[in-house]
């Protein structure tokens, strides 16, 4: 048993994260500030089932607040750092804040974590660190020339996790995750607004001309490389589904799912958002033995089965 | 340049001072500076000109929005220098360096400025073994003063790839002349062997001396940041002598140049520093940089000039 904090534990991937871990019978601390990027709500629910957990404990704060970290740090061993301003299209709007939460925040917790016992830090970083394409699929040694503030700041994360280690010691390993999604998924992300349409029989609304392609990758992959990483690895490694496909062809896919009757539409295209996106996993398979399981169809209908559960 | 409206961020350090002056023959000049490393000294001689405006506070505080209206270009330069300072202090860095440049892009694209050159660094590079460093070459930034200046220069291109405002990133290798500081605890190393051989204490080397730089003089920083304002380029650009020289050379020329012999002391390498550095500089040359190879003369400017400060 160990005691874990997991930043961001009330959003969507922090509070799978929980979720197992406490299946786990770790110890876990939930350190979330229910930011109002999307509903708080959403979040208190994600973590509703844990509150009565004897080995569950919510601290509401924000991971800028040094003093707060220095004080939960003191016996934990292990800190899966998953809290961030996400949204590409929200750091093309308010750069600062992605750079405040997601580069400053991160370096706060750093520090707090070199002046504690904490083991090893495991850092949720992101596909969007690559930006310009030169070849695909991304490896781990290609390029990086990120699109948008979110891209800048999330790399900037990793270099500081990076630093950290070879300057002081202090472990940590970046999972760089490729659009995630399944139960709980925010609701601004793709496949949450596109399943919700489509149960609805109402218009799907793309942005640009759908022939941009995504990695999609299921949560319990993501959890699954969590879990691995915590003991094993150093460095960056692409945590993705290994597999793309174009939004034209998610839009179907989620169509032909639900049986729905839902039109597809096209709007205009999102400045900062990459044209192509596909993960290499060899480097994650070779070293660590972790590779993604779920396929994109087998994903999407699980998805849909949760979201009509909940709905 | 000539009538233009320009301000210099950190127009009190060491180099900022230096292309201030210059800036002053033809232009209007607002210096931004937080005297954090930055001097009055090095612009007192500046202070009465007409055409100078000085605004005392710091580029993460100030209402920058408001100090850009009608000014036409920025020069970039306020940030903390050295490595050693970040690799013990990462979160000052952080602060002035990414904040900051974070602070004074949005600005420039709010007041709608017409070009940004942002002050960057060789440090970038890291240790990668491949010499001379090109620009398109992989980034391997190893100590978080050499990442700041990393992810500044990232968001120079994203700001115009997404907002159109045209930026310049000048990687600057090991900069010297006039003004440079000797006597803070993270100086560089040419002021720190002068003026130690001037006061006939030993320098001291990190390692065997068999590292080298590129040693940059100050008047050749200056021509690259107005050359490239001036011109339409944009993008990242090395901005060297394009030869490298031996920590070693450095203390024997330092002691040839003040008809001295004193010897150097060794210590450990420092944490974060590199071996080698040496840039091609082809891609600044296509915006008309052009620097002469005239390391010796440079020395002995420098050096009269710490000599007359004693």
């Amino acid at each position: 048993m160990e005691k874990i904090l997991v930043t961001g534990g009330a959003g969507f991937i922090g509070s799978h994260i929980i979720d197992r871990l406490l299946k786990l019978g770790n110890e876990v601390i939930c350190l979330d500030n229910f930011d109002s990027y999307y509903d708080p709500s959403i979040k208190r629910k994600n973590i509703h089932f844990f509150m009565e957990n004897k080995n569950f404990e919510l601290v509401e704060g924000d991971i800028r607040d040094e003093h707060l970290l220095k004080s939960i740090l003191d016996e934990v061993d292990y800190v899966f750092h998953e809290a961030a301003q996400a949204g590409v299209r929200t750091s093309v709007t308010d750069p600062m804040k992605s750079h405040d939460v997601n580069a400053t925040g991160t370096l706060n917790l750093l520090k707090a974590a070199m002046d504690s016992n904490v083991k090893k830090i495991i850092n949720a970083s992101s596909s969007s660190v690559y930006g310009k394409v030169k070849y695909l699929p991304f490896d781990e040694e290609h390029p990086n020339q990120p699109l948008s503030p979110y891209g800048v700041s999330k790399l900037l994360a990793e270099h500081y996790c990076r630093v950290f280690d070879e300057l002081y010691g202090l472990k940590s390993v970046s999972l760089r995750y490729f659009t995630v999604y399944g139960p709980r998924m925010r609701p601004d992300l793709a496949i949450s607004i596109f399943t919700r349409s489509a149960l609805n029989n109402e218009t799907i609304t793309i942005f640009g001309n759908g022939e941009k392609t995504r990695d999609f990758t299921y949560i319990d992959d993501i959890i699954e490389a969590n879990l691995i990483f915590m003991k094993k690895g150093e460095g960056v490694y692409n945590i993705g589904g290994g597999h793309s496909i174009s939004i034209n062809e998610l839009a179907q896919k989620i169509i032909k799912i639900n049986n729905s009757k839902s039109e597809v539409v096209y709007t205009s295209p999102v400045k900062g958002d990459a044209d192509h996106t596909l993960a290499s996993y060899q480097k994650a398979w070779n070293e660590i033995g972790w590779k993604p399981k779920i396929k994109i169809d087998e994903g999407l209908e699980m998805y849909s089965k949760w979201f009509i559960n909940e709905n | 340049m000539k009538t233009k409206n320009v301000v210099v961020t950190g127009g009190m350090g060491f180099i900022g001072s230096h292309l201030a002056e210059k800036l002053l023959e033809d232009n209007e000049v607002t210096i931004i500076d937080n005297e954090s490393t930055g001097k009055i000294e090095n612009i007192r001689h500046l202070l009465d000109h007409k055409n100078l405006t000085v605004i005392k506070g710091s580029i993460v505080d100030l209402n920058l929005t408001e100090i850009f209206q009608d000014k036409d270009y920025v020069f970039h330069l306020a940030a903390i220098p050295s490595v050693p300072r970040s690799v013990k202090d990462p979160f000052s860095s952080n602060n002035s360096n990414v904040t900051g440049t974070l602070n004074v892009l949005i600005a420039a694209k709010d007041a709608g400025i017409k070009k940004v050159i942002f002050s960057s660094s060789s440090s970038v590079y890291g240790d990668t073994p491949t010499l001379p460093k090109r620009e398109d070459m992989p980034i391997n930034p190893m100590s978080p003063y050499a990442i700041t200046k990393a992810t500044g220069e990232m968001y120079c291109r994203v700001f115009q790839e997404l907002y159109g405002l045209p930026t310049v990133s000048l990687r600057y290798f090991n900069v010297f002349g006039p003004r440079q500081d000797p006597n803070s605890q993270y100086a560089a190393v040419i002021p720190k062997f002068i003026t130690s051989i001037l006061n006939d204490e030993s320098p001291v080397i990190y390692g065997d001396g068999e590292q080298s730089r590129d040693f940059t003089f100050v008047k050749n920083v200056v021509d690259a940041n107005i050359l490239s304002c001036e011109s339409k380029k944009t993008g990242i650009f090395n901005i060297a002598c394009g030869r490298r020289i031996t920590i070693n050379q450095l203390a024997d020329y330092i002691n040839e140049i003040l008809g001295k012999e004193i010897k150097s002391i060794h210590a450990e390498p420092r944490p974060g520093d590199i071996k080698h550095s040496l840039a091609d500089i082809s891609k600044a040359k296509e915006f008309g940089y052009n620097p002469k190879n005239e390391f010796k003369k440079e020395l002995i400017a420098t050096v009269e000039w710490f000599k007359n400060v004693q």
